[in-house]
């Protein structure tokens, strides 16, 4: 049976992702009321971020290094491993540091973003950046999950 | 003591950096990633947690040293474009070291 915390670090990581979509939509056109709700997005970002970094955290180290990897490496699509796991695995690291960035700009420029537009063009761009690298995190995991799969039909382990 | 948005933003782009450079440099010299984990006994254990240590340190130190006000888009700016082109730096790199 899979790990269950390989389900709650996706589940974050997708409530992450939404929740910066829904920062960039509430600024695209700001008030105050949608500055109000894109603090609470950018909270919920950095909660979410933390807590999927937990969860993936300690399955990375005590199921997909000890059990799952070896079926990777020794099955037909061991780049699955070795190029898109080891790339999510570090470039996940920049995303809480960002989302600490857009909360702050958000907690600290809101009600100026009502008449300043380059403080709601900062929000804007890093939620943005936010959401793409986020959003291929889950692209990456998909095709790690195409290399454990590969493994097994193929008998690997 | 209050922190300037700006050196947060700083400080995000050198921890960014900082990551790039511990997990090439422990992709290319065995004995640094052996280092890294036995500071914790897992190497991206290690990573994550100096590169928390680092954005607090930096962030207090940078946040204190640089002025609230500027131009906070552009740091917003260096700090999205930085985190696309070192995400692809290190998918380049570990497309290289696969292939190479």
């Amino acid at each position: 049976m899979p790990d269950i915390l390989i389900g709650v670090h996706a589940a974050l990581g997708e409530l992450a992702i939404l929740a910066s979509l829904w920062v960039f939509v509430e600024l695209l056109n700001p008030s105050q009321e949608r500055v109000k709700r894109a603090k609470i997005g950018a909270i919920a970002i950095v909660v979410f971020l933390f807590a999927s970094w937990v969860a993936g955290g300690t399955y990375y180290v005590n199921t997909y290094g000890p059990s799952v990897k070896p079926i990777i490496k020794a099955g037909p699509q061991p780049w699955a491993h070795a190029i898109f796991t080891e790339t999510k695995e570090h470039v996940f690291l920049f995303l809480p540091f960002m989302s600490i960035l857009l909360l702050a700009i958000i907690s600290r420029y809101g009600a100026a973003m009502l008449k300043d537009r380059s403080m709601q063009y900062a929000a804007l761009a890093l939620s943005l950046a936010i959401f793409l690298i986020a959003l291929s995190m889950v692209g990456m995991g998909y095709v790690i999950s195409t290399g454990v799969r590969a493994g097994l039909e193929a008998g690997a382990v | 003591m209050r922190i300037s948005t700006r050196g947060i933003g700083y400080s995000a782009i050198a921890t960014m950096v900082l990551i790039t450079l511990l997990t090439i440099g422990g992709e290319l010299s065995e004995p640094f990633k052996t280092s890294l984990a036995s500071l914790t006994g897992h190497h991206w254990v290690s990573k994550g947690v100096l590169s928390l240590v680092a954005f607090a340190v930096l962030s207090a130190v940078l946040g204190a040293a640089l002025k609230e006000e500027g131009n906070i888009r552009k740091t917003s700016y260096i700090v999205s474009a930085s985190a696309i082109v070192l995400a692809a730096v290190i998918f380049g790199f570990f497309v290289f070291e696969f292939f190479a």
